[in-house]
């Protein structure tokens, strides 16, 4: 019986990378599967791959020098989308990248490389959609944020933040993934937050909610009323954690 | 008055201000400051008439001594008045740009006892604002007509975009609405600012170390719908806009009747937002897609057909410039098909060079074939109707999507001829 070969990562980029390293140096697997999606599979013969920072960083400056900056902003972005397959996806598009260089992102017709982008444009929108959505709220002058959205965006929005917020001391918690990025003294680093979203009870951060639910309301102007508009730029599940929809 | 109040009352009088972009500035941030603006704009919210929301936008007070007819802040109209002292502007911008609300302030103001004290306090408030508290963020504010340009000059410098807002597109309406305005007020000031921004960009291009000018350009608005100014007079007078002041933007506003008048539209009607939407169009047509405005309207046909998006307005009438083939039109001719926009074009462009495109490939493209299939040939081959009828093609080309607006079912079923 032929089996079926199969990789099983830790479910971070390094890791991924680490499985592209293998993918040339050891076999072209067959399954691309994350730690935590494991699933015992009797048609498929496993190998566990170690996140190696040595390898993955190779294949990064390959990436990079070989083939393009774009090409490697959309492997990572369409990493972080998370979608099923994806990573078996992403190793096809680099394996094209490396025969045409950077050519390959002008292959639009070709069906890896569309849905590779496709998915890198999708988590490249919604990470700018946050920029904007993200609420902070103020406990004791440090600003705490909860977002769910539907890609890993943490990671994109980091620096955006970082530039805006110099001076304060910030949390942006992505409740459904359990993880945040913490703020402070000109540095952010990526952490599992694992608690529930919190809600302030100060007076002054109410006092501000009032003031901003008060503003999306007088700002609109009735004999223009379009839901359907609002809905399509802001979808209704981000209203969870906005304070003016709530 | 308390501030809840005030908010309520100097926002809902600036709504009717379109604009609410944050583009166009990538002012950064300072080492003890708050905030930065982003080169492309970012939306916070969106209110429940579909509009983005990026900048608190309010009046800085809504006590006028102008009267024109059309707006909700005339002196004769019996509104509650206030303002706002500039602390209170301060700490709402502050406080809901550091819990990422707003991407900044659009400071806008009735004028009060005289041109120069009101833009005298809005100055004064941006100064507060950029060199006491350090506020880097985006800033729009008004450039009020009649001021002294000497405090237009100043606001400039602290301020990303400036705006003065012309609202009646002739000379005629606004004797008849806004007799108090001159239009030379309206300009002047408009001509300070394109001269000051240019003279900035000089001595920096000379290597001087110059004060930024309204880095994020100035923009203005006219309003639509308010008075029956043809479409080709507004394009035109959009064009020059572009042109003579380098404006970034134009706004277009659907004239919402707030006061009844006889010079002005019933109160009860609904604002014109079909023709409003067919002039972003058109803007767009000007901005991005090499049109002139003479090339889309002209003394014999000044108005679009309402039903039709302007390309194809233009389109039909230009039958005999159809179909393109896409594997080797240059990208100013693909611009010009309907359906295609400049998304579209950069990938045809794009995909062409590794091969021939087929009319599936476009469709794996993502170009939307709907309507461009009848103005378009893949490697000679048309995918359209055989004949190249106006009167044929306009029913496929019938802009459905802005039917479904309630204003526009009145005239979906004057029109039933068509869908027979």
């Amino acid at each position: 019986m032929i089996y079926l070969f199969r990789y099983i990562y830790d479910g971070s980029f390094d890791g991924f990378l680490t499985v592209i390293y293998a993918c040339y140096y050891d076999k072209v697997p067959d399954s691309i599967e994350k730690e935590s999606s494991y699933n015992f599979n009797i048609l498929y013969e496993d190998k566990v791959i170690e996140t190696d920072l040595v390898k993955s960083n190779k294949v990064y400056k390959a990436i990079l020098e070989k083939i393009s900056e774009d090409t490697l902003i959309h492997v990572y972005q369409a990493f972080l989308s998370e979608a099923p397959d994806i990573e078996l996806k992403i190793f096809k598009y680099i394996q094209l990248g490396f025969k045409l260089g950077s050519k390959v992102n002008d292959l639009l017709s070709d069906e890896t490389v569309n849905e590779v982008h496709k998915y890198s444009r999708k988590v490249g929108s919604e990470a700018h959609r946050f920029l904007g959505l993200v609420r902070f709220q103020e406990f004791k002058g440090i600003l705490y944020a909860a977002i769910e959205p539907s890609f890993n965006i943490l990671e994109l929005i980091g620096n955006h933040f970082k530039a805006r917020l110099t001076n304060e001391k910030w949390v942006i918690h992505d409740v459904r993934r359990q993880i945040g990025i913490v703020y402070e003294e000109n540095e952010w680093i990526l952490r599992e937050l694992k608690f529930k979203k919190l809600e302030s009870q100060e007076t002054e951060e109410l006092f501000y909610q009032n003031l901003w639910k008060a503003f999306h309301k007088s700002i609109s102007i009735k004999e223009r009323s379009n839901e359907r508009l609002q809905m399509q730029h802001m979808p209704k599940k981000y209203w969870n954690n906005l304070i003016e929809m709530k | 008055m308390d501030v809840m109040k005030k908010l309520e009352i100097l926002s809902a009088s600036a709504k009717y201000d379109a604009s609410c972009s944050s583009s166009g500035s990538s002012r950064r941030n300072t080492k003890d400051g708050i905030g930065n603006a982003a080169a492309t704009g970012i939306c916070h919210s969106w209110s429940q008439d579909g509009r983005c929301i990026s900048l608190l936008k309010i009046l800085y007070t809504n006590k006028c001594i102008y009267d024109c007819k059309y707006c909700v802040n005339r002196a004769s109209n019996e509104v509650e008045r206030t303002s706002f002292t500039p602390k209170e502007v301060v700490d709402l911008t502050i406080n809901f740009y550091r819990r990422n609300y707003i991407e900044g302030l659009f400071l806008s103001s009735g004028v009060e006892r005289s041109p120069d004290y009101t833009m005298e306090n809005l100055v004064r408030i941006l100064k507060d604002l950029r060199l006491i508290h350090k506020f880097n963020g985006y800033i729009h504010v008004k450039a009020i007509p009649g001021a002294d340009p000497k405090l237009i000059y100043e606001a400039g410098l602290y301020a990303d975009r400036m705006s003065v807002n012309i609202e009646l597109p002739s000379e005629k309406s606004l004797k008849l609405l806004a007799p108090q305005k001159k239009k030379e007020d309206i300009l002047k000031p408009m001509g300070l600012i394109k001269h000051s921004i240019i003279e900035s960009s000089e001595y920096k291009k000379k290597g001087f170390k110059v004060p930024k000018f309204t880095p994020g350009g100035q923009s203005t608005q006219l309003m639509v719908g308010a008075t029956n100014e043809s479409d080709l007079s507004v394009i035109s007078l959009t064009e020059g806009l572009y042109n003579t002041f380098g404006l970034k933007r134009v706004y277009y506003s659907a004239y919402v009747p707030v006061v009844q008048h006889a010079n002005l539209p019933a109160i009860l009607s609904t604002p014109p937002l079909l023709k409003e939407h067919r002039m972003y169009q058109a803007d767009w047509l000007l901005r991005y897609y090499g049109f002139k405005a003479k090339e889309l309207l002209d003394e014999k046909n000044p108005n679009f057909d309402i039903d039709l998006d302007p390309k194809a307005f233009w389109a039909l009438n230009n039958l005999d410039k159809f179909p393109v083939e896409v594997n080797n039109a240059p990208y100013e001719v693909l611009l010009r098909i309907p359906g295609i926009g400049v998304k579209s074009a950069l990938r045809i462009i794009r995909a062409r060079r590794l091969c021939n495109l087929s009319y599936d490939n476009l469709k794996k493209l993502g170009v939307v074939l709907k309507r461009a299939r009848y103005f378009i040939t893949c490697s000679g081959k048309f995918y359209g109707d055989k004949a190249m009828e106006r009167d044929r093609l306009k029913n496929y080309l019938l802009d459905y999507e802005s039917f479904d607006k309630p204003e526009q079912l009145s005239l979906f079923t004057q029109r039933g001829d068509l869908f027979v």
